[in-house]
């Protein structure tokens, strides 16, 4: 049975833009489930709310829709999306909306949490699950309203290998059941059991087909440093060993042997979701406030939030969050004028780039990678001493890894200590040390060394 | 592409939230700065950002006639039922004078201009009331004439908040407008 169809459908976000979908087609029927693929900022998120009906711009080109079709969409960043604080009333809050009577809710909701295999209380709170369950969660708060097609945007990078597992296994009864899915990701191949459809989308045109880019070893741009300054090696983050515990709980991981970062060097902090490398990342920074101190040391002091200045940088893992000015080229000039930088900096920075198309462009409008990439070059062009990264990779295609990759090689030449978390191993050889953060236990893991330092 | 789109119920809660929280301001914050005029900011702010997110004739006069509504139910400020006339006569002067400026116009000047014009229609109130309590004419002239000065100046404050508010909100994605 067709349940939706987009017949020669086009769509910018304003006429003097350029069209972000152009004349798409595409037929999607019950227990289908398609895949689209494309480079970052392509329009994945926007075909996605199109199908989902939930873009109040106007569209060109028609959109044939089931009479009783219903769809669920579950967005890139799983904050955006969850509104309340149990796991009850999370499923619960579309059917208030509609008007449903209480005692009807009840196992609607329970219904819904078990399809997605969440068996939990109804008062959980949702701030204690995994990122996996609250993906899941987020599942079923759409499954509740028993939809038909169910669209799901790059569950990939939010997910750990076990939170991917988990939810192909539902994805996997779903289908089964007869709903229809439409995934847009960048690794197709970790959901090629359930894909039936491949798409890509390119240049607003779909066609059939993986979305790849050239997968010849990139000539990296030379890297290029602006200081030039002697000084690796020099330890600029220590911690002692420590047990992180937040105030009043059991503690989330321990620490046996300290951890010390030097200038120039990249190190990987790798731990599944909830691990707690976040909460590391931000006690570092000084953002976190425990009772018990924790011994470490930043720049040879204590963190505390605006003691550091320009000297570190943290990137937050929803890019969101610390991006607010009107467009790309004054956000990444906001703190060069702040610290009384050059603000050239950040012209010269989009064109090492090759983002100076997006100068003009809204911060707040480009897709999930693109942002990630702007609020990590706003950080780049201060040139830190220390830069926290959290998750920086999330939803980004291969040629923004190398865009990312080409940055924190010249920062790490510039004398820049970096640790970036990740929730699974990054294979990189600019990589120097691998810090793991698993079951509870952060250590240094060996990643092969040797092989690092050849060439 | 091209075509107005009607009113939506987006649109139509933005105005509904425009007159409320200014009523709700000017109840709140109860200013005693024995300044006359002074509610010229506040309402030349809201009825321009209206102006400026909907775009389209009546959106201001719908702010003003919401906010006289329910300033006159909860008695805000003075004047009892003449409150209505307060909110409103300046969201239809704006609105009138909106559909004849072009929009070559800067921003900033068209704000300023209905700004100016609001104030004046605000004025015509105060003048109302004079002429009603028995004042001669020249002084209810005069009276309107320092009205229209004082209160002038806080709505060209008011109306310079705008543009700026409303290139965040378009930057953001939350006015689907291509040019303001």
């Amino acid at each position: 049975m067709k349940l939706l169809e987009l017949d020669g459908v086009s769509f910018n976000y304003g006429s003097q833009l350029a069209p972000v979908l152009q004349e798409l087609k595409l037929s999607i029927g019950a227990g289908q489930c398609h895949c689209v693929s494309g480079p970052t900022g392509s329009g994945k998120s926007s075909l996605l709310n199109l199908l989902a009906g939930v873009l109040s711009r106007p569209h060109e080109g028609d959109i044939w829709r089931h009479p009783e079709l219903v769809t669920g969409l579950v967005m890139q960043d799983p904050q955006t999306q969850l509104l309340r604080q149990t796991v009850g009333a999370e499923v619960a809050f579309a059917l208030e909306n509609l008007g449903i009577p209480a005692e009807n809710m009840l196992p609607k909701v329970q219904l819904a949490l078990r399809r997605v295999g969440l068996f939990l209380r109804l008062d959980t709170p949702v701030s204690t699950l995994s990122l996996g369950q609250k993906y899941r969660l987020m599942i079923a708060a759409q499954l509740v309203c028993e939809p038909h097609l169910l669209l799901l945007d790059e569950p990939w990078a939010q997910l750990d290998d076990h939170g991917v597992s988990e939810l192909l296994a539902v994805l996997r009864n779903l289908i089964a059941e007869g709903m229809a899915l439409v995934l847009v990701e960048h690794n197709a191949a970790a959901f090629a059991e359930i894909i039936q459809h491949y798409w890509q989308l390119e240049a607003g045109r779909l066609s059939e087909g993986i979305y790849t880019v050239n997968d010849a070893p990139v000539q990296d741009v030379p890297v290029r440093a602006w200081g030039g300054a002697h000084h690796l090696g020099k330890v600029l983050v220590s911690a002692e060993a420590f047990d992180f515990c937040f105030d009043g709980c059991q503690p989330l991981f321990s620490c046996p042997q300290g951890f010390q970062l030097h200038a120039g060097e990249i190190v990987t902090l790798v731990g599944d979701n909830g691990a707690g490398k976040t909460s590391l990342l931000k006690s570092l920074a000084g953002m976190l406030h425990l009772k018990l101190r924790l011994p470490l040391k930043v720049l040879g002091r204590k963190p505390k939030l605006g003691v550091y200045g320009a000297e570190l940088g943290l990137l937050l893992q929803r890019p969101s969050r610390q991006l607010f000015e009107t467009n790309v080229l004054a956000e990444m000039q906001f703190s060069l004028n702040r610290f009384e930088l050059p603000t050239a900096r950040a012209e010269q920075m989009l064109l090492d780039l090759e983002l100076s198309a997006l100068a003009e462009q809204s911060p707040h409008k480009l897709s999930y990678g693109q942002q990630h990439l702007i609020a990590l070059a706003s950080l780049a062009c201060l040139q830190p001493k220390v830069l926290l990264l959290d998750d920086p990779l999330a939803g980004m295609d291969k040629e923004y890894y190398r865009k990312v990759w080409f940055l924190l090689k010249r920062l790490s030449a510039q004398g820049s200590a970096i640790l970036m978390t990740s929730h699974r191993l990054v294979e990189h050889s600019a990589v120097s040390r691998q810090l793991s953060l698993r079951q509870g236990l952060l250590a240094e893991e060996a990643i092969g060394m040797e092989e690092r330092y050849v060439g | 592409m091209n075509k107005k789109l009607p009113l939506s119920l987006q649109d139509s809660l933005f105005i509904g939230f425009c007159a409320t929280l200014l009523v709700a301001l000017t109840g709140m914050l109860r200013l005693k700065l024995g300044l006359s005029g002074h509610s010229m900011f506040l309402m030349s702010f809201f009825y321009l950002i209206c102006y400026g997110v909907l775009g389209r004739f009546g959106s201001m006069i719908a702010c003003g006639g919401i906010a006289g509504l329910v300033a006159m139910a909860l008695g805000v400020g003075k004047g009892g039922p003449m409150i209505l006339l307060k909110f409103i006569l300046p969201a239809i002067a704006m609105d009138l004078v909106a559909l004849l400026l072009p929009l070559t116009l800067g921003l900033h000047w068209r704000c300023v201009i209905l700004g100016i014009v609001g104030c004046m229609a605000w004025a015509v109130k105060v003048a109302l009331t004079n002429a009603l309590a028995g004042m001669a004419l020249d002084v209810v002239l005069i009276q309107w004439g320092a009205s229209v000065l004082k209160g002038g100046f806080f709505a060209t404050l008011g109306a310079l908040l705008v543009p700026p508010v409303l290139h965040r909100l378009k930057a953001h994605d939350l006015l689907h407008r291509d040019k303001l």
